[in-house]
């Protein structure tokens, strides 16, 4: 972190449901929950929450008009955005419609074309949260570098809470008992995993550069694995590829006998995909039904899914109705309720605070240990930490590093 | 003839003719092969049962040649500021387009991109979640399933959209993007829109 960081910036911190997100909403002058009435005398602000894609406008064709549409030419401090878009490797996105951005792209723009508006507040929900460490303090020293010479910023991140001292700190609490993930949950499922060999997975969309290129592994059940990389590095693309999603240009996937596995071509049933975007996953109008439950949930594997993710009081609401931390850990109990050998979870702690966190490793470690095959994405290096898993490394579309203990300085709680 | 060449040569120039061809090859020409199969085939009333192309050809082709023309000119001039995505919101500026009524353009055209999208992440989303499959004809029975999501998404994203604009003034703040931006220029865009009229003027009149 640069050492003119300014301490403008201040860190809400708290458990899930603690009001943080109604707290935001209203520093900007909105109302607690989108659709109300908006705040009057106090615009000139701006919110970003972990949904980015609910924060392009929409109205852009190009990320770069999105910048423009923000402001980007009046805004003061226009050559350190764009010096920034240089630093996060953005200038080819900006080419391109906001919509086909991976979660993180989407994220740096939203956040970019907040901080072109110059707003007079600035509210960050957890936004920052699916970005890599790098990228993340490129954006911490806009937000307390220029930023902050015109603009109060207030953040709520779950992942910023392991830096102390690195923020002004606010703390909220929780008005009485919330729905929380359950650390002693057993893992219920009835499959185990298989081993898999990935040989020479190449992969590019049409006319682009290879975002795979060339990726050997072998994946083991039993194990936790967790893809590492910064935005953009190919990890949500190998998982698609994997899912049966993308159709690789070249490579195989492998048996431990040797057979060959083709999940795009037909599926396999090999591995269950759990988004990064939950909203993307949820189709039905009732929990209850995502999650697959006929009747009432007396006993089975998702039952335990259930109690595990703690979703018993919301099993008759609307997916969509529920609170961004409630519709993330419906969407993973869902995929996790398919019980296939092979489970991904794409950053399953956005939203998530520590507890819920540290619940959930400990509810992928037993997962593993029974023999279910995991592999998480994830850019925060403290719950990986927490996951005794094997790290794979993607750089450039290629397998860099594989590193079967913990990569990061941190230790399991 | 030189009129066309002229209008092709401008659209290779400033270089969407591929996207021209694009849209000519796989939306007109099956929608006029669609419109010539229900137009042509139809038998009028008062005319004999049975296949009737050949007694359609004498009186119908005049009709048809200005329906098809009419459409086609019609999505084509419709499609014109999708395929200058760069400067869509330029174009319409430029145009005259201003406050509500821009919002409007620029929304109503971005939307299909979006939509388009949307269908692809809830397809990948049902492959994942092992309720559909990659194939063809897996993606065309998935439809109906996906009319739901779609729709929930038009009516969740108009709420929060409906937010983003008003809390960030995005409507004052969209006719302020400077016109000098963009590749293409006003006078390519008039042209443009003064080809799709004329291609109309044409299929209504020749």
């Amino acid at each position: 972190m640069s050492e003119s960081y300014a301490p403008a910036p201040i860190l809400l911190e708290g458990p899930n449901f603690s009001g943080r997100t109604a707290h935001l909403r209203g520093f900007v002058g909105l109302p607690p929950v989108s659709g109300g009435e908006l705040t009057q005398g106090l615009s000139g602000g701006a919110f970003v929450a972990q949904d980015s894609q609910n924060f392009i406008s929409g109205l852009a064709t190009t990320g770069h008009l999105e910048l423009l549409l923000h402001g980007l030419e009046q805004c003061p401090f226009r050559e350190d955005i764009e010096r920034l878009t240089v630093q996060l490797r953005l200038r080819e996105c900006l080419d391109r419609n906001p919509f086909t951005l991976s979660g993180g792209e989407q994220a740096m723009l939203t956040v970019l074309s907040a901080a072109a508006m110059t707003p007079r507040r600035l509210a960050l929900d957890g936004v920052l949260e699916q970005l890599s460490d790098a990228s993340r303090e490129v954006m911490l020293d806009l937000i307390g570098g220029p930023l902050a010479t015109v603009c109060a910023t207030r953040l709520a991140d779950n992942r910023l809470t392991h830096f102390p001292g690195l923020l002004e700190r606010f703390s909220l609490r929780p008005p009485g008992a919330v729905p929380a993930l359950r650390p002693d949950t057993p893992w219920p499922g009835r499959t185990t995993g298989k081993v898999l060999t990935l040989a020479g997975i190449r992969f590019a969309y049409r006319r682009g550069q290879a975002v795979l290129d060339g990726i050997d592994f072998r994946l083991q059940p039993g194990r936790v694995y967790v893809l590492h990389g910064a935005n953009g590095a190919g990890k949500s693309t190998l998982s698609k590829v994997l899912c049966g999603i993308l159709r690789p240009r070249s490579g195989e996937l492998l048996t431990a006998t040797g057979q060959r596995v083709q999940p795009w071509r037909e599926p396999a049933g090999l591995f269950a995909y759990h988004f990064q975007n939950p909203d993307l996953q949820l189709f039905h109008t009732r929990v209850r039904d995502e999650l697959g439950l006929v009747g009432e949930p007396s006993d089975g594997g998702t039952f335990h899914l259930v109690h595990g993710f703690g979703l018993e009081s919301v099993l008759d609401e609307h997916p969509l109705d529920l609170p961004y931390v409630l519709r993330k850990r419906v969407a993973m109990a869902a995929t996790l309720a398919m019980f296939r050998p092979w489970t991904i979870l794409d950053e399953p702690t956005l939203g998530q605070d520590d507890a819920n966190c540290l619940a959930l490793a400990a509810f992928l470690r037993r997962a593993a240990k029974a023999g279910a095959g995991i592999i998480v994405i994830s850019h925060s290096r403290w719950f990986s930490a927490q996951l005794d898993a094997e790290h794979i490394l993607l750089r450039g579309g290629r397998l860099e590093a594989v590193v079967p203990t913990e990569i990061s300085a941190e230790k399991r709680v | 003839m030189l009129f066309w060449i002229g209008l092709l040569l401008l659209l290779y120039l400033v270089g969407i003719l591929s996207l021209h061809l694009h849209f000519l090859l796989f939306v007109w020409v099956p929608l006029c092969l669609g419109l010539l199969l229900v137009w042509g085939v139809a038998i009028p009333a008062g005319n004999s049962a049975g296949f009737g192309l050949g007694s359609a050809e004498a009186y119908r082709t005049a009709l048809i040649a200005l329906r098809i023309g009419a459409f086609a000119a019609l999505l084509q001039l419709c499609f014109v500021p999708l395929l200058h995505r760069s400067e869509l919101v330029v174009t319409l500026t430029a145009w005259g387009l201003r406050g509500s009524a821009l919002v409007l353009a620029v929304a109503s055209m971005t939307l299909i991109d979006d939509l388009r999208y949307r269908v692809d992440q809830v397809m990948s989303a049902r492959i994942a979640r092992g309720l559909a499959a990659r194939n063809t004809l897996s993606r065309v029975l998935q439809l109906p399933a996906m009319l739901r999501p779609l729709l929930v998404f038009v009516l969740t994203s108009a709420v929060r959209r409906s937010e983003l604009w008003t809390h960030r003034g995005l409507e004052r703040r969209l006719a302020q993007i400077p016109v000098e931006n963009g590749f293409g220029s006003r006078s390519v865009s008039v042209l443009i829109l003064a080809g799709a009229i004329a291609w109309l003027a044409a299929s209504l009149l020749l």
